[in-house]
């Protein structure tokens, strides 16, 4: 323990996956599971950037980077989306949604 | 002459296939074109072969194919004619041509003509194939298919349920019989290794045989009884006897043919032709001894109370063929088939004028509402009554002889119960006198006991009248054959087929008593009848109100059918509803539609799964997820290591 | 217990009480701004692991501008009172708590049991420190071997942006292109059944007011090019302009 060594970020890395994980299980609000499958994503890119760094490579990093760039595009149609619901007039509660039912 | 033994049954067996495949669209009611002719070749052929074998004293025989070559177990299909054969030839193939001729008449316009006559050259063609067999197998083949037949022209009235009726009960009671006929060819095939009849590795050649060959007693008294009751059943021996008379729901040509001449025949004729299986036995003869001989003295009781003039005759049928059964299990081998074939004469002409009368008296059947037909119908008259006479046992008549002959047979038989079942015999013989004459004066005789002004009976055309002479004149004559006792040509003729049996040499002074007291029985039956139903001095209606009881019994067959039915019947009855409402209903179809409605209530319980929510899609990703992290620590990983 | 470790467990401690505020907060306001402190902790995070570049780009990216936009989406959609916000069904919620404690027993058994890759790699703070830096060294991976996956996402990027203006422009663009008769917009209904407020000068998302009048033009102006910015600045009280002068 005197030193910060790479379990110690990947276990930050598991906690905040989990905590993102049931968010995305339990939250009725759309934009809330948004926001938590990011906070995931955020989990993931830690756990890869203690691996870049405990390997000596970059790798890790680059895909970090290109994570983010990908996850920008992804949030601005995830949004638009969510935005052209609600103007169709449903309601942002998953659980509303439910057409796939029957 | 032996080529041409192929021609005897194959001739109504084309006939049937013919009339069965035309009949309806093209042939019609000219049926009888194709039959009749067809069973006239049989009998032409069957003539040259009775001369071909009775001068050359030697059996001849043709093979036609081999049905199952299977290894060791070899069956072909040989027919086989040895005097035993030409005999039942001469009998099956004379009393059906005339039984073809007389449907002629009888069965005019009737809508299933043509069936009638398929089905008539059919039967005819299974008993010749029966009696030409060479093995048990094709015998037992053959057997069935003349059981079939019965049951096809029993119902042959089919839209009248008691003819359905008595067309199953026909075919049931035979088929318990055939378990014990199956049961014993397979037994007898187990024993000897073959169920072929002749040659040196005949069935018959190793049962005389027994003892050296190493086979138990115990194993050949079992299966001569077992084939004997395939033969009860078949002949209609007690207990497996109760067919027969409800049999007469058929038309009467067919009971004159299969119910008194040959089907019921075949039972006898097959004890005949297994010989020597039984004289391995005492055990055996007892029983074939005691069965016919019970069957004969129960029969002709009955007979004594029924009122249906077919039903008679069938009862009497029953008798003398328990008579001839008697004789067989008493070792009076020539006696019993000569017997069968006056009984084949006399009893069908017995049936063809019965059929006279019915129609003659617009298919009325009941004796108590005829009376003095004798001026309306003479030729029926008197061939009924020479029929009757031969019947009774009326020298020197054709049943005279034979039955005579059986009496005698058994008196001085080896059997240890001869001479008892002997005196059974004579009472029986007293009893068949009486109700065949009771019979004879309440139709012929007396006043009409029917309307008059509504009913005018008249005379059967020839079509009819002739085979009843033709019959008549056989019932005359036929006795002759076996003329004089035990030394007629009959005689030497059959002793080459029981070659191992000794011959028993009657004394003139037992002919002669035995012949004597015959006589005095039946004429006295026949006296008694006259006083009881012609002259009225012994009033049968006080008999049966003084014994009430015994007339009820009597009547109502000894109340067999009921027994049957309580034991038999209702139970197996009461299983198969049970078998139904429990078995299939419950337990198969709840079990199939268990399937269904459990598939369906799983489906329903597995839709749910389907919420249509997001988040229960994301949480089934997420258990997948933890489950295949699990396995992948589980297995792969150094956490167990 | 040196300050790195110190340093660790503190951000690491924030970080997950933030997560935790992100996934229980009611108001998703309130949601979003726990986020954006989560995202300034895992920022400090890459820094503590060396990843100076992808802390800032985290930060300015992720937290500045998709965050925000999420933010603006949620003040926009305007959601309604939710009764609960967690989702109704008990089952679901157990079982995600359930699944959440298994897995981190299993991530955990995972991480402690791991053969971890030590070393081997080039880059270490020594070649990193020599090439001039963390973003030096990036650049240099970047534009050489992950050249053809920049490309890609620059073009991913670029869809991206296009499928979110096609999901939120209005309807009706395409009558003036022709007969089109099919939306384009997502967002907009096609009977016009949905009231939406006018513009300024009148005009509705629906309709386009041809006969609106047409804008004043911009003033002319000149460009001049010149290295020193000082020399064409003045301030000047008349309106009159100077000739362009060339340098």
């Amino acid at each position: 323990m005197n030193d910060v060594t790479v379990e110690h970020f990947l276990f930050l890395s598991a906690a905040l996956f989990i905590i993102g994980m049931m968010g995305v299980l339990t939250r009725r609000n759309m934009l809330i599971i948004f926001m938590c499958i990011e906070l995931m994503v955020a989990a993931v890119s830690v756990s890869l950037v203690a691996f870049a760094w405990e390997s000596n490579t970059l790798d890790g990093q680059i895909f970090v980077l290109f994570t983010l760039a990908i996850a920008a595009a992804e949030a601005a149609v995830g949004l638009g989306i969510i935005l052209a619901l609600s103007r169709r007039g449903k309601s942002v509660d998953v659980d509303q949604l439910h057409e796939l039912r029957d | 002459m032996s080529d041409l033994l192929f021609l005897i049954p194959l001739l109504p067996l084309a006939a049937f296939c013919i009339n069965i495949l035309l009949g309806r669209s093209v042939i019609r009611e000219k049926a009888h074109w194709i039959s009749i002719p067809a069973v006239l070749g049989s009998w032409i052929v069957s003539v040259l072969v009775l001369f071909d074998i009775n001068d050359t004293e030697r059996a001849i025989s043709q093979r036609l194919f081999t049905w199952i070559p299977s290894g060791d177990f070899n069956v072909e299909v040989s027919l086989y004619a040895d005097q035993l054969t030409a005999i039942m030839l001469m009998v099956v193939t004379t009393v059906g041509l005339f039984v073809h001729v007389y449907s002629v008449g009888y069965m005019h316009g009737d809508p299933g003509y043509y069936r009638f006559f398929s089905y008539l050259p059919l039967f005819v063609f299974s008993m010749l194939m029966l009696v030409l067999a060479d093995n048990l197998l094709v015998l037992f083949v053959f057997w069935e298919a003349v059981g079939l037949c019965s049951y096809f022209l029993i119902g042959y009235y089919f839209k009248r349920r008691s003819a359905n009726n008595a067309a199953k009960k026909a075919f049931i009671v035979n088929r318990i019989g055939d378990l014990g006929f199956g049961l014993g060819i397979m037994l007898a095939y187990w024993t000897f290794g073959t169920i072929s009849f002749h040659g040196d590795t005949g069935l018959f050649e190793k049962a005389f045989n027994h003892e050296a060959l190493g086979i138990a007693g115990g194993t050949m008294t079992l299966i001569g009884i077992l084939l004997f009751i395939g033969a009860c059943g078949k002949s209609a021996q007690f207990p497996l006897h109760v067919w027969l008379p409800d049999a007469m729901e058929g038309p009467t040509p067919v009971s004159a043919l299969i119910h008194a001449a040959t089907m019921v025949t075949a039972g006898i004729y097959m004890v005949a032709r297994s010989y020597t299986i039984f004289i391995s036995s005492e055990t055996a003869m007892l029983f074939v001894t005691v069965i016919g001989a019970f069957t004969a003295f129960m029969a002709a009781t009955i007979a004594l109370t029924q009122n249906d003039i077919k039903r008679i005759v069938a009862y009497s049928t029953l008798s003398q063929l328990g008579y001839m059964a008697f004789a067989l299990g008493a070792g009076a081998w020539v006696a019993a088939l000569f017997h069968l074939m006056t009984h084949a004469f006399f009893k069908g002409l017995l049936f063809l004028g019965c059929g006279s009368v019915i129609h003659g008296m617009h298919e009325e059947q009941d004796i108590q509402k005829m009376g003095g037909l004798r001026k309306y119908m003479p030729i029926t008259f008197w061939t009924f009554l020479i029929g009757a006479l031969a019947n009774a046992g009326i020298f020197p008549l054709a049943g005279f002889w034979s039955k005579d002959e059986i009496i005698l047979g058994s008196w001085i038989s080896d059997s240890s119960i001869g001479k008892p079942v002997a005196i059974v015999a004579f009472a029986a013989a007293f009893l068949t006198a009486l109700y065949m004459f009771r019979l004879v004066f309440l139709v012929f005789f007396g006043k009409e006991r029917f309307d008059t002004s509504h009913l005018h009976p008249h005379e059967s055309g020839p079509w009819l009248t002739v085979p009843l002479v033709v019959l008549a004149v056989a019932s005359v004559f036929a006795g002759f054959t076996g003329f004089p006792p035990e030394a007629g040509w009959l005689h030497d003729f059959l002793h080459h087929t029981f070659a191992f049996v000794e011959v028993h040499h009657v004394t003139m002074t037992q002919t002669v008593t035995f012949g004597v007291i015959s006589t005095v029985v039946a004429l006295g039956g026949i006296f008694v009848a006259y006083l009881a139903y012609h002259r009225g001095t012994i009033s049968a209606e006080a008999m049966a109100e003084r014994f009430p009881r015994v007339y009820d019994f009597l009547f109502r067959k000894w109340y067999i059918d009921e027994l049957y039915g309580k034991v038999f019947v209702q139970p197996l009855s009461k299983f198969s509803v049970f078998l139904w409402k429990v078995v299939d209903v419950d337990v198969i179809d709840a079990a199939v539609n268990g399937v269904a409605t459990g598939l369906s209530a799983t489906s329903q319980r597995l839709r749910q799964v389907q919420t249509g929510l997001v988040a229960n899609y994301a949480l089934a990703i997420a258990l997948g997820m933890v489950v295949i992290v699990g396995v992948y620590l589980a297995g792969f990983s150094n956490l167990f290591r | 217990m040196s300050w790195d470790v110190v340093f660790f467990y503190l951000i690491a401690a924030v970080s997950v009480i933030t997560a935790f505020g992100v996934v229980a907060a009611r108001n998703p306001v309130h949601s979003g701004i726990f986020l954006i402190l989560c995202f300034v902790n895992i920022a400090g995070i890459f820094v503590m692991m060396g990843a100076e570049f992808l802390a800032v780009i985290q930060i300015i990216v992720y937290t500045g501008a998709i965050l925000v936009l999420v933010l603006f989406v949620i003040m926009l959609v305007d959601p309604e009172d939710l009764p609960s916000f967690h989702t109704a069904e008990p089952l679901q919620r157990y079982l995600s708590f359930l699944l959440g404690a298994v897995l981190l027993l299993e991530v955990g058994a995972a991480i402690v049991t791991r053969t971890g890759v030590v070393g081997g790699g080039e880059a270490t703070p020594e070649n990193i420190a020599a090439v001039g830096g963390n973003v030096q060294a990036l650049g240099r991976v970047i534009y050489s071997k992950y050249l053809l996956a920049f490309e890609v996402t620059s073009l991913v990027l670029t869809v991206g942006v296009i499928g979110a203006v096609v999901l939120a422009l209005p309807e009706r663009l395409g009558e003036r292109i022709g007969t089109r008769r099919g939306t384009i917009s997502l967002s907009h209904t096609r009977g016009a059944d949905l009231e939406l407020p006018e513009g300024p000068r009148g005009e509705t998302p629906i309709e386009v007011d041809r006969n609106r009048p047409a804008p004043t033009p911009a003033p002319q102006r000149t460009l001049v090019m010149t290295s020193d910015p000082d020399a064409h600045t003045r301030v000047s009280s008349s309106s009159e302009r100077k000739p362009q002068e060339r340098v």
